[in-house]
């Protein structure tokens, strides 16, 4: 099975130094559309070095423009409708962090994981120990300017 | 593929039908009452029931959903010889119609005010009207840097931790892998 990332989401893991993660949790088959691809492409021209290591593991897909097409939304950027596009096209899981694209996606039928998903997926399959997944929480919260309500309960034995 | 579009289109014409419609019903309950070219809105409350009640099989939602996007006309009010200006482009043939002038004019704007559209922006990702992706198309930079510009406005943004629903998509990962 393979999972699709938006731009948001690949950015939390890159920017605490933990894309790692990412192969942990869902395998070998991680891909971004064409958009996602070039939009973190310009951060990085942009100065965002920290996005070079997402380029190298999430693979690009090319989305069929057709299915793009039919997510006709005002409210999503392309790359979420490509993402959303892909997902369906594929049978794919997405994987992103904004609520407005959940809905939309979750609209469609497809499955869809968030950040919150892979913390709990981090936990409970002791990936990470209970310091580190502190840390993990604590970086999120800094450095992507996130606040994780409730972030006790992950914490909790 | 196919179905997709014709749904698209039975919608639009669906549409198309309630809106005009709501349109007679409106007039009927105004009396068309026109005072300076604004239509008088006092009576929609009654327009609004009777139009639902007649069209039982329009929900009260798309009824909201056509008034919303009736509301998306906007009325300014300009001085008198802006609108002269306004005119006199739309008469010399530079414009079709005063909504061009005004949509160039805030085109223009927010060309030469490139901060404005990382305002708008930020608002409407605030709002919660656009995602965060469509945000930083707005504001014309990159989701990341995008959230630079949150960051810089001291805007957080908020997740929450949820267990319950949590351990299901915890299976879910689980069998999709």
């Amino acid at each position: 099975m393979s999972f699709v990332f938006d731009a948001d989401i690949i950015s939390v893991f890159a920017k605490i130094d933990r894309l790692e993660l990412l192969s942990i949790v869902f395998g070998k088959n991680l891909f971004m559309p064409e958009v996602v691809y070039h939009d973190l492409l310009r951060a990085q021209r942009a100065g965002y070095d920290y996005v070079s290591g997402a380029l190298q593991v999430i693979k690009v897909m090319k989305a069929d423009k057709s299915y793009a097409s039919l997510i006709e939304s005002k409210k999503l950027g392309a790359g979420e409708i490509e993402c959303i596009a892909l997902c369906k096209e594929h049978a794919m899981t997405f994987v992103t962090n904004d609520e407005k694209v959940k809905s939309a996606a979750q609209t469609l039928g497809i499955d869809v994981v968030d950040l919150n998903v892979i913390l709990w997926y981090l936990k409970e399959e002791r990936i990470v120990s209970k310091e580190e997944l502190r840390k993990i929480i604590n970086d999120i919260e800094v450095k992507d300017n996130t606040v994780l309500i409730g972030k006790e309960s992950l914490l909790r034995d | 593929m196919s179905n997709g579009k014709d749904c698209r289109k039975a919608s639009w014409g669906l549409d198309l039908f309630f809106l005009f419609t709501f349109e007679f019903w409106l007039f009927a309950a105004t009396k068309g009452r026109k005072k300076n070219n604004v239509r008088n809105f006092s009576r929609l409350p009654f327009a609004l029931t009777t139009t639902t009640k007649c069209l039982q099989h329009i929900s009260l939602s798309k009824v909201y959903e056509l008034l919303l996007r009736m509301a998306e006309v906007e009325s300014f009010s300009l001085p008198t010889l802006m609108c002269d200006e306004i005119e006199a482009l739309v008469r010399g043939g530079y414009y079709s119609s005063k909504s061009d002038v005004a949509k160039d004019a805030i085109r223009c704007l927010l060309e030469h005010k490139p901060e404005l559209k990382k305002t708008a922006a930020v608002e409407l990702f605030n709002e919660g009207k656009v995602s965060l992706g469509r945000a930083a198309e707005i504001a014309e930079v990159s989701t990341i840097e995008f959230k630079k510009i949150l960051a810089d406005r001291k805007i957080m943004r908020n997740m929450n931790i949820s267990s319950s629903a949590s351990r299901k998509s915890v299976m879910l990962i689980k069998s999709k892998r």
